[in-house]
């Protein structure tokens, strides 16, 4: 159901029934049910060996959805491990062209959010929720990226849980 | 766009352009959008030189990092994202990070004084460690009207200088109406 700017009434307009029909039912049913995909990963696969340049997870698909201008919500949910010093970088690629810690094709140096692994194998879940105001209207995809800084870390997939959700707020 | 309590309507009541206005159209937008402020820094860089007491909240910047809201509801959603690192020879230290509502209470107690490790902190590390440092929350039974937030550090175990946020990377915080 989409959203229609809601209309200036007027006295012309006439209590008509196709009028409240888009302006009112399915504004509201518009309100009921935002725009909002989420995907997840509930320990299938196996764990994935995090290369140095941002590559895509195997097995977390690429969220799409169709928004009117509002405000996105992305929330990410992932668990790390891997040697002392390894530095792990998540990022989501929107419509394949641009990052969303940059806003630019190229992501920041620590993307949406970076992780160093403290002790040696140490298990490390991750949490990252951000609001884009104002996202341009229309249809969009969402890409989880990821990478580490030199290899010996994983993504774990096989016991683990991994979710890539995005909401209008 | 304001947001009207609902009326109740009433039989052989007169339907007319203002009322569908503010009831409807008004109310609508504002469900659509409701207020939010959202502060993102893309490729930020936070380092201070002054020193960070204990139990001293200061401002990170409030040139900067004031949040404001027109709320109408008397719920707020508060959150915090960002990558860190504590570069600092003595691990049992570290750095909180908190709220102040209204200039008058810190959200981590909802009192005056800030509780020494604030809505998040983390601790010094001997090398240089980035770390998540974030957190969500939801607050209720404020008052409707503007709400100012601003954003505080401290340090806690001792006093610290030489914090460094880690450069190059993505930061925000914001609040919105629930």
């Amino acid at each position: 159901m989409s959203w229609t700017l809601p209309k200036i009434w007027r006295t012309i307009d006439g209590l008509k029934s196709s009028l409240f029909n888009t302006y009112i039912r399915d504004n509201q049913l518009y309100l009921f049910n935002r725009p909002h995909n989420f995907v997840a990963i509930n320990g299938t696969g196996t764990d994935f060996p995090i290369p140095s340049s941002y590559t895509s997870v195997p097995g977390v698909p690429i969220v799409d959805i169709e928004t009117s201008g509002g405000d996105l919500e992305f929330i990410i949910s992932f668990m790390v491990s891997g040697l002392n010093t390894r530095i792990i970088t998540i990022d989501v690629l929107v419509n394949n062209k641009y990052y969303l810690s940059s806003y630019a094709s190229r992501n920041t140096t620590e993307g949406l959010n970076a992780q160093h692994i403290d002790t040696n194998e140490g298990n490390d879940q991750q949490l990252v929720r951000v609001v884009i105001p104002n996202f341009a209207p229309g249809k969009h995809t969402f890409e989880l990226k990821i990478k580490s800084n030199a290899g010996s870390c994983t993504m774990k997939l096989a016991d683990a849980y991994v979710a890539l959700g995005v909401r209008e707020l | 766009m304001s947001w009207t309590e609902p009326k109740t309507w009433n039989i052989g009541e007169e339907l007319n352009v203002q009322k569908l206005n503010t009831y409807l159209r008004d109310n609508e937008n504002y469900l659509l959008s409701r207020p939010k402020h959202v502060i993102t820094h893309r490729n930020y860089d936070v380092d201070i030189s002054a020193s960070l007491s204990v139990n001293n909240p200061i401002p990170v910047d409030d040139s900067v990092y004031t949040l404001q809201l027109d709320l109408k509801s008397d719920k707020i959603q508060v959150w915090m994202m960002a990558t860190c690192m504590v570069n600092n020879i003595t691990t049992t230290r570290g750095i909180a990070f908190d709220f102040l509502l209204n200039d008058t209470i810190y959200l981590s107690s909802m009192t005056s004084t800030a509780l020494g490790r604030g809505l998040v902190s983390m601790g010094a590390k001997t090398a240089v460690v980035r770390q998540q440092l974030s957190f969500i929350t939801n607050i209720s039974g404020l008052t409707p009207g503007l709400i100012t937030l601003k954003w505080r550090w401290q340090s806690f175990g001792a006093t610290i200088g030489g914090i460094i946020m880690r450069t190059n990377a993505f930061l925000q915080i914001g609040v919105m109406e629930i």
